[in-house]
């Protein structure tokens, strides 16, 4: 069964996969994301996306197990999930690939946002990596993914409403405005160069957020200039080098997401492209669960602050081996 | 076994679309003229 459901409540589409069940979990004898193994036939590859073998939205989807009643409405889950993979190497982090396919990376995430925009079922382009097996990870070898949802999803919807209420208000990017306010503190910076900057935001509500932007205001990645995915490259991987250099564990886990404008055909010159990171990782020994107030309320509860998430991000060893 | 279904320049990179058994695309890419970057494997 694969379709989505609405939930009247709370407004929003809920994804039902059951098919995802029997994905393998962490396989020990062969990696089917290596070359020559299971999806990639070829021996050897530079940067693949392929679309995933049990997807949450497919380009064909079957029609929905239940009738649509209007109130209890419900669709074919029709879209797309593709699986990046980063490189063919199974044992390197993403910390440690070369700033040169980095670069190369961020220009096949464009490529890949760009082509899949021209599909008319497409609303909206989620880019994302889920990394360690704290945060859920299936499969180990390095690779990111891509949900090209035919809606816009809550979070984003919720962030598009707010940034459109403040550019009517004031004309100005709401953006922008957190940019220029962490710049000017200046005390949860964590890197920065001339085209971007990463920080912790002052409202950080999960361990050691940082969100990473352009300086200059623009809405997806498709609109990168020159000089602009080298600088997006470096900053990704300071972070995830500072994220490796935090404790000393094996793996520090993490999501990285993008967050873009939709590619529904709307006009959206208050979205400004960035990215921003968390994870579940509050210290050595210590996992961070979203309990009661999390899950039941939507309300976070931080017990680190943003003031010391930065300071141990700027103190920590960049731990990489480029 | 994967069919190809076309082949794009992208920068400075080059796309292969390809189509498997299964009807999943999948997208190679592979560097344009530099030599591959092996650094990393």
């Amino acid at each position: 069964m694969a379709e989505l459901r609405w939930n009247p409540i709370l407004e929003e589409w809920n994804i039902v996969a059951d098919e995802r069940q029997d994905r393998p979990v962490l396989p020990e004898d062969s990696c089917p994301l290596c070359p020559g193994v299971l999806e990639i036939p070829e021996k050897d590859f530079y940067i693949v996306s392929f679309e995933n073998r049990f997807p949450s939205l497919r380009r064909e989807p079957e029609e929905p197990t239940v009738a649509d009643d209007q109130f209890y409405r419900v669709k074919p889950n029709k879209g797309v999930c593709e699986v990046l993979l980063y490189t063919a190497s199974h044992e390197v982090k993403p910390a440690d690939i070369d700033v040169n396919r980095f670069v190369d990376l961020v220009y096949v995430w464009s490529d890949r946002f760009e082509d899949l925009s021209e599909e008319e079922f497409v609303d909206y382009i989620y880019i994302f990596e889920n990394r360690g097996k704290e945060i859920g990870v299936t499969l180990a070898h390095p690779h990111g993914q891509l949900y090209a949802f035919p809606f816009i999803p809550p979070k984003a919807q919720q962030t598009l409403n707010s940034a459109r209420r403040h550019y009517e208000r004031s004309g100005s990017c709401i953006f922008c405005r957190v940019v220029q306010k962490e710049r000017d503190s200046g005390k949860r910076v964590i890197w920065e160069d001339d085209n971007f900057v990463a920080f912790v935001p002052f409202f950080a509500r999960l361990p050691y957020e940082v969100h990473l932007y352009p300086k200059r205001h623009f809405s997806d990645i498709t609109k990168l200039q020159k000089g602009e995915a080298l600088s997006l490259a470096r900053g990704i991987k300071s972070i995830l080098a500072k994220y490796e250099g935090l404790f000393d564990i094996e793996e520090f886990p993490y999501i990285m997401a993008f967050h873009q404008a939709p590619v529904d055909g709307g006009d959206y010159p208050y979205f400004h492209f960035h990215l921003e990171f968390y994870s579940l990782r509050r210290a050595e020994d210590k996992i961070k669960y979203r309990a009661g107030v999390e899950t039941g309320m939507g309300t976070f509860i931080s017990s680190l602050s943003p003031e010391k998430m930065a300071r141990d991000l700027m103190s920590a060893k960049e731990s990489t081996s480029h | 076994m994967e069919e190809i279904v076309s082949v794009d320049r992208i920068g400075n990179l080059e796309r292969t679309k390809k189509r498997k058994d299964d009807g999943r695309y999948v997208y190679y890419y592979r560097r344009m003229n530099k030599e591959k970057d092996n650094s990393d494997g």
